[in-house]
């Protein structure tokens, strides 16, 4: 690794366009990779947020406890569309504690009757309203700010209010709770399906991620032949040219994943922004925890070496590099688009087979696992029929081509379809 | 006067397909001497050069060297003797173009775990040795092609190799840097006692050398 450090410093200048290339390419690929995970964990982290809303069918929290005087809770139904404001919905609960000891909502102290919380975003709108209808529909005093760990979004317009032990007799519809809803951190949240979703979510990032990194290595590669060929005829041993082309690929790595965090940082309130549900996220639910940073950082990381060591096989093979890695290509064969078909088979079957799954979200092993095979056999099925499609494609665009330089771009792509794939 | 073999090559055969390239070669070199290996293109001069330094592999035969059938070696041994007992001058592509004169002069050392500082010193004296003082920083792309095969040389020389191989050494230069890099060569089998294989098709090339082979239809003639 000095020796490989030493060659990094020493070529550096001469190859920095190719090294900032290929970290631009890795750093695309943890980009995606880390707005998938995000996108990830705010989903989770709404649901969530959401849980203490959940009251009304958490039995367990309804379940009288000795010494522990339960809090009322309703939640308002629409009353002639007073609970719409412009366009948004405004949701609104109203609690009564029937002791001091009564259980709280976390972060809020229950409002006194006739006082009420509001979500900021509901606040603001209060202030932008100068008629003053808002502030009136809602009645009572606000107290402040309900803590955004009770929201579900930024933008969620919420009604905490207190009522009396009248008005909530009043009520048609209310719980006592003598515990509050809240999900253990442990417990799964989606569903089977989901997760299996989210799998084939990674190994399909994973997949340009390669791509991406393998055509960077490809970049400027004939002068890497050189150079490690002029090596090994002086002497160098395979390792050591490992040594420094993995030096190499690991500071294109280190690059690429730094410039993808910041991307990634760049690119994460653009991301909150999105609506799921209506509604925007927090920021911070957005976050990505240390061990998925980790996998990324590591898959990239093996991506990196994969694709750097497959680039690299013809030069390991001879001290005359480039002079003896001629191969004779061989006709990209008919049979390597079979796993594609297969795979487009199988999920246009999963989906005919499975339709009404797809609409009610039910836990079916069976569906993920095919969902996942029909995912991997067209990934796979890509890569090993892309020099087929690429001859085909080019040899059909050669044949309606006129001007001469595109029949021969095209004849020349054809031909060289097994080179420009790396088989 | 009993001779001193370094390389000696018996029943060397090697073939690319059904094209038989080397069809029974046999070959002796002495220490110190000079052996200009000439024929016509494709007559299979290059392939006994890369079987005899190791570099290819001999379908058949024996290629002794300090006891040793090359053949028989592992890569890595071969590479060991690439490192430690051979030294290689090609027409093109044989220096690193990253790396400036005094580093690619160096780099042999390097890689045989010399310290960076004693590995430079000798590559600086390396350079100077043979007219190349003033151009250590340059790369070799800012070379002229007499300089650049020159260091090529200071390269080659510098881990004083028992055996010189060079194939085609003055094939892009004028007839000037030619007969310059040509008497380099004399001095360094006089001097060092280095043999040297030569490549070449061109007659006032092998002149310098003490012995013509010449290599016709995969045979020494």
């Amino acid at each position: 690794m000095r020796l490989g450090l030493f060659f990094l410093r020493k070529t550096y200048n001469q190859n920095t366009r190719q090294i900032w290339f290929s970290a631009v390419a890795v750093a695309v690929g943890v980009l995606l990779m880390l707005l998938f995970l995000s996108a990830m964990n705010g989903i989770s982290a709404k649901e969530r947020r959401s849980a203490w809303q959940l009251f009304m069918i958490d039995s367990a929290a309804q379940q009288p406890i000795a010494d522990v005087t339960p809090l009322y809770i309703t939640q308002d139904s629409t009353k002639n569309g007073l609970n719409i404001w412009g366009n948004q919905t405004i949701a609104t609960y109203s609690l009564y504690a029937s002791s001091p000891s009564s259980p709280n909502l976390p972060g809020l102290e229950t409002p006194a009757a006739g006082t009420y919380y509001a979500s900021p975003q509901l606040i603001k709108l209060i202030q932008q309203d100068t008629t003053g209808l808002l502030n009136a529909r809602l009645g009572g005093v606000l107290l402040g700010a309900i803590p955004d760990p009770l929201l579900t979004s930024p933008e969620q317009l919420l009604v905490i209010r207190g009522l009396s032990a009248d008005e909530m007799q009043k009520a048609n519809e209310f719980s006592r709770l003598s515990s509050l809803y809240s999900i253990p951190k442990d417990t799964q949240l989606f569903s089977r399906l989901f997760w299996g979703l989210i799998i084939i979510g990674i190994i399909g990032l994973l997949i340009p991620v390669v791509m991406f990194i393998s055509a960077a290595t490809r970049f400027g590669s004939v002068q890497k032949n050189k150079r490690y060929a002029a090596l090994r005829l002086v002497g160098a041993t395979r390792q050591q040219i490992i040594g420094i082309a993995s030096a190499e690929t690991l500071f294109v790595v280190l690059i690429g994943i730094t410039i993808g965090w910041l991307l990634y940082l760049t690119c994460r309130p653009i991301l909150a922004g999105f609506r799921l549900s209506g509604s925007r996220f927090f920021i911070e639910d957005m976050r990505v925890n240390g061990e998925q940073i980790l996998f990324v950082a590591a898959a990239t990381i093996i991506a990196a070496i994969i694709a750097n060591r497959k680039a690299m096989r013809s030069v390991q093979n001879s001290p005359l590099g480039v002079m003896l890695v001629l191969k004779i290509d061989r006709s990209p064969s008919i049979l390597s688009i079979i796993p594609l078909i297969v795979g487009f088979a199988l999920l246009i079957y999963t989906v005919i087979r499975f339709p009404s799954h797809f609409i009610d979200g039910t836990q079916d092993s069976i569906l993920v696992t095919m969902l996942m095979a029909a995912f991997i056999l067209i990934s796979s099925g890509i890569l090993l029929s892309g020099p087929l499609l690429t001859k085909t494609v080019a040899s059909l665009a050669a044949r309606i081509s006129h001007r001469p330089e595109a029949i021969i771009a095209t004849e020349n792509r054809a031909l060289s379809a097994p080179q420009f794939h790396g088989y | 006067m009993s001779r001193n073999i370094v390389i000696d090559a018996k029943a060397i055969r090697k073939s690319y397909g059904t094209t038989e390239a080397l069809r029974g070669v046999n070959i002796a070199i002495e220490s110190g001497e000079m052996v200009a290996i000439m024929g016509p293109s494709g007559s299979g001069k290059t392939t006994l050069l890369l079987c005899l330094a190791g570099i290819e592999q001999p379908d058949s035969g024996i290629i002794t060297f300090q006891d040793k059938n090359i053949p028989e070696l592992s890569d890595s041994e071969r590479t060991i003797l690439r490192r430690t007992d051979f030294g290689f001058v090609f027409q093109f592509g044989q220096l690193v173009p990253e790396l400036s004169a005094l580093d690619n002069v160096a780099v042999p050392l390097l890689l045989n775990g010399v310290k960076k500082k004693i590995a430079y010193d000798q590559a600086r004296l390396m350079l100077c040795k043979f007219g190349l003082q003033g151009k250590e920083n340059n790369l070799p792309g800012e070379l002229s092609g007499g300089q650049a095969q020159r260091v090529a040389i200071a390269r080659a020389m510098i881990i004083k190799p028992k055996v010189l191989f060079a194939d085609e050494p003055t094939g892009a230069l004028d007839s000037f840097n030619s007969e310059q890099i040509m008497d380099l060569f004399v001095s360094i089998a006089k001097n060092n006692k280095t043999a040297i294989i030569i490549v070449t098709h061109e007659p006032s090339i092998a002149a310098h050398a003490d012995r013509e082979v010449i290599v016709r239809d995969g045979l020494i003639k």
